[in-house]
């Protein structure tokens, strides 16, 4: 709907270059001059690079393997995801900060440590041969996209989910409306802008996928994200890697501008009250319970058995063992920790920062600026880390030059990364909230900074914390861009550590790599329940 | 409250926006200087910075010997795997982002000459190297460590009734076939060194060879950890023979657990391609001396003795001694499986699009 009209927005209207000034910059230095730097390598001789791939039959079908999985892989994500997110939006249990918490922890689990569990998992369950072989097939691919994937859909369409009040669908069922078409005909529609906010995000991470597409989809199955990679690291291509990220940023910013116009269509303001929450019987809770351990349980559990020691040197021999330093890494395991936990904070506090700046002006901005920023805060999520990665080192020079290896570069990706969290859970419920408050703001004569604070802020303040959430973990368990970056030996963070563990043979420094995923993995838990307990602020 | 014009309404609102760009750039530039200040790398003239591959480790405090021999100290930047760092130094040629780049091998090493990054330089101590290291234009990189990539397989997986294999022949026996586990020669370094062993060892009919392994079930993984903890028996699967290093049973008893007396794993010489990881000037540096002072470190027989524990590598100079664990590692032939890096320059991608044809299609 037009917010036109609203004082805030008059406000934001004029303020906004001061505003606008924040996320702009930011996205200029990490993401614009960088890719601008690459549609140069792939524009170069009139654009023959691009026109060389367009004509090879194998690279339409990497990018339809690209898409169909991505757009799969997001509607599996969140149709599985659909019990977790009505019991957490309906229901209120003890234990659920929690349980809303440990969903997170895929998230951040390096692909590389889940792409050998789930090899374990098919192994167990006898999946990897014979009549049913998942091993290496496309189904592996969607079946862990879903496990990574579904805690994104669980945590925003929830939340959303909390904030809307009983009415309508109390009314159709006065009036004889079945439960199953009342879902359809009335919640469904009245979830749509969480819906596509959360199809965004999910999609443009599956159309970027890079560990699981080669670990678990083995080597016959390649997208433009492996390719971009293979073209340009193992062929040293640099312009038919170019010319692949091009139709990638093509792909990415149609069908994300598609997903994010859907949003705004379907968004609506309403009163603000808060859905009912029942206490849920025993039977449902324990369904659910099983339910969540299905989708999420089964590769972590391979993890935490892997993660223990039977032999004589006691069962947390591993986990002790992280706190001396092997030879073959130049840091103790302990102290990437401690790394990424630094980098994290910096990462999510930046994230926040730009992603409400960037979300007050999507909300309240002109229309030009709201859909420009829509975008192109999304977008970095659907681009290829190499295309970052390389956009950076061609396009820093002179006075930019030292930021390629400087440490603060980490911290600023992972921001990247994390902004559109921030916005895709922000921005759906900044729109629902009324211009009416606005409007009595304004007759009150409330200052409209104050007015900001109150409104917007308070009352996005849960959408937020989730947000903020995600970017916490997806700074911890980042290894793609800043794998791009030259870094100090000093700055290690965990993933890379866990990475180096398991390069070298040898089942002591398998069992540390295990370990470290497990603490990296109580470590994200226990953030995001911090942050969960900070929800509370919104109801004083 | 006063009502303010709405100025987004005026015409050229989008292009005025754009115009804000320099603006942009040049806030972050000044964020830039500043933020160097703090590393002080450039300031200070006696600092010199290694680039690395991911795989470089040192004893704690080695670099302080050279720093008290000549008084540079030594920053180290790591940039993932040897074809990243490669692409990444081409990549920056103009603008590099270190002085001596270390971890270029003999699969890629070509690559790297013929984009000219390199400046020429012989150490000193080049003569006291062993023998075998030699390619063409040797005097642009410096030899330091060198290593083999060979089959590995699982010792108690065989017995009598099925002795392990013994050569790469044996492999086209459809029982050693079906398990064995290799790596995409397009997405791994170590699957690549395996390619190019087969093709040395079976000249043309190499394409044959791959045929008969296809055929009788060879497991293909993209990278070298799936293959190693997820196919092979070390990581739990159910192969017994996999494409590894040389040092890798030296491995599994380093970091063995609970402690073993001898390796559970072992080597089929017969399969080894040598690997030599160099170090060289890149082009633009403006430490040039200083530069050369640290490949001749790299060359010190303090450096070339804390390469085994640390990298699983071998020491090229031939003062260097060995630590015990290293003591029995094979000795393989010079010439085995040897191609030369302009050869592998040449085919490669030619190599691998034919194996691809071959095993994967």
């Amino acid at each position: 709907m037009d917010r036109n009209g609203a004082s805030l927005n008059s406000f934001f209207r004029v303020k906004q270059w001061a505003i606008v000034l924040l996320p702009v910059s930011f996205l200029a230095l990490l993401f614009f001059l960088p890719i601008f730097q690459i549609l140069k390598e792939a524009s170069s001789y009139s654009f023959s690079p691009v026109r060389e791939i367009l004509g090879n039959t194998r690279f339409w079908s990497i990018t339809w393997f690209t898409l169909w999985q991505a757009l799969l892989s997001t509607i599996f994500s969140i149709i599985f995801a659909f019990p977790a997110i009505y019991l957490f939006a309906k229901y209120e249990f003890k234990g659920k900060k929690i349980i809303r918490s440990l969903i997170t922890i895929p998230f951040v689990l390096p692909t590389v440590v889940v792409g050998s569990a789930f090899t374990a998992v098919f192994m167990k369950l006898n999946l990897d041969e014979g009549s049913i072989n998942l091993r290496h097939t496309v189904w592996a691919i969607l079946i862990a996209h879903t496990f990574f994937n579904a805690s994104i859909a669980i945590r925003v369409i929830s939340t959303y989910w909390e904030g809307l009040n009983e009415n309508p669908e109390n009314q159709a069922r006065v009036l004889g409306s079945s439960r199953i078409s009342t879902f359809l005909k009335i919640t469904l529609p009245r979830l749509s802008p969480a819906l596509f906010s959360a199809a965004t995000t999910i999609f443009l991470f599956c159309v970027t996928s890079f560990g699981i597409i080669l670990i678990l989809g083995g080597p016959k199955n390649s997208t433009i994200e492996t390719e971009i990679w293979r073209q340009a690291i193992w062929r040293g291509d640099v312009s038919t890697a170019s010319a692949f990220a091009v139709i990638q940023l093509i792909f990415v910013i149609l069908l994300s501008w598609t997903l994010i116009k859907a949003e705004k269509k379907t968004s609506y303001s309403e009163e603000l009250s808060r859905g009912k929450q029942k206490k849920p019987r025993k039977r449902t809770l324990t369904f659910h319970f099983i339910y969540l351990f299905c989708l999420f349980g089964l590769p972590v559990f391979a993890l935490l058995e892997r993660s223990l020691n039977t032999g004589p040197s006691g069962l947390f021999a591993f986990f002790t063992g992280l706190t001396k330093r092997t030879n073959i890494i130049p840091i103790t395991p302990i102290a990437s920790l401690w790394n990424s936990m630094r980098f994290a904070l910096l990462a999510t506090l930046i994230a926040l920062l730009i992603g409400l700046a960037a979300s007050t002006i999507i909300v309240h901005g002109n229309k030009k600026l709201s859909t420009f920023l829509n975008v192109s805060t999304s977008i970095p999520l659907g681009i290829s880390a190499v295309t970052i990665g390389f956009g950076i080192f061609l396009s820093f020079s002179g006075p930019l030059a030292d930021l390629r290896s400087s440490t603060w570069m980490i911290p600023a990706l992972h921001a990247l990364l994390g902004v559109p969290f921030v916005v895709r859970s922000v921005v759906p419920v900044m729109r629902r909230i009324p211009t009416l408050f606005y409007e009595n703001s304004q007759l009150l004569g409330v200052n409209p900074i104050k007015s900001w604070f109150d409104i917007d802020l308070k009352l996005s303040f849960r959408s937020l914390l989730v947000g903020g959430g995600f970017s916490f973990a997806i700074s911890l368990g980042e290894f793609g861009a800043t794998s791009f970056l030259p870094r100090n030996p000093d700055t290690l963070t965990a993933p890379l550590v866990i990475y180096r563990l398991l390069s070298t043979p040898g089942q002591e420094l398998r069992g540390q790599a295990m370990a470290l995923s497990v603490i990296l993995a109580c470590i994200t838990a226990l953030s995001i329940l911090f942050i969960e307990t900070m929800r509370n602020y919104e109801k004083n | 409250m006063t009502r303010i014009p709405d100025l987004d309404n005026a015409s050229g609102g989008i292009v005025k926006r754009y115009l804000k760009f320099p603006a942009v750039i040049i806030f972050f530039g000044v964020f830039a200087c500043g933020s160097s200040e703090i590393s002080d790398k450039e300031i200070n003239g006696s600092s010199i910075t290694l680039l690395t591959h991911d795989s470089f480790a040192v004893s704690d405090g080695l670099f302080d010997i050279f720093t008290a021999e000549t008084g540079i100290t030594v920053e180290q930047l790591s940039l993932g795997d040897t074809g990243q760092l490669i692409s990444s130094s081409i990549l920056t040629k103009e603008n590099p982002l270190g002085d001596v780049v270390f971890g270029i091998d003999n699969t890629f090493l070509s690559r790297a000459l013929n984009a000219d990054i390199f400046d020429p330089y012989t150490s000193s101590r080049n003569s006291k190297l062993i023998d075998g290291l030699s390619y063409e234009n040797s005097d642009y990189l410096t030899p330091i460590d060198y290593g083999h990539v060979c089959l590995n397989y699982w010792k108690s997986a065989f017995g009598d009734s099925l002795p392990p294999p013994s050569n790469m022949k044996d492999l086209l026996e459809p029982s050693y076939a079906s398990s064995l586990v290799v790596q995409n020669p397009e997405t791994s370094s170590p699957g690549l060194a395996f390619l190019l062993a087969t093709i040395s060892y079976f000249g043309s009919d190499w394409v044959n060879f791959w045929k008969v392994l296809n055929q009788n079930g060879v497991t293909v993984t993209s990278d070298w950890e799936s293959s190693y903890y997820g196919d092979f028996i070390a990581g739990g699967g159910e192969k017994a023979i996999v494409v590894s290093y040389a040092s890798s049973p030296i491995a599994e008893l380093i970091y063995s657990d609970p402690p073993v007396e001898v390796s559970p794993t072992e080597i089929i010489e017969d399969s080894c391609f040598k690997q030599i990881e160099y170090a060289g000037i890149l082009k633009n540096t403006k430490k040039r001396y200083e530069a050369e002072l640290l490949i001749d470190f790299l060359l010190s027989q303090e450096f070339q003795e804390d390469i085994p524990l640390n990298m699983f590598m071998m020491p090229v100079s031939s003062e260097a001694s060995l630590p015990n664990q290293f003591e029995n590692y094979p000795v393989i032939a010079t010439d085995l499986n040897a191609i030369s890096p302009s050869e592998i320059e040449t085919n490669r991608n030619n190599w691998t699009e034919i194996w691809t044809e071959t095993v994967l299609r």
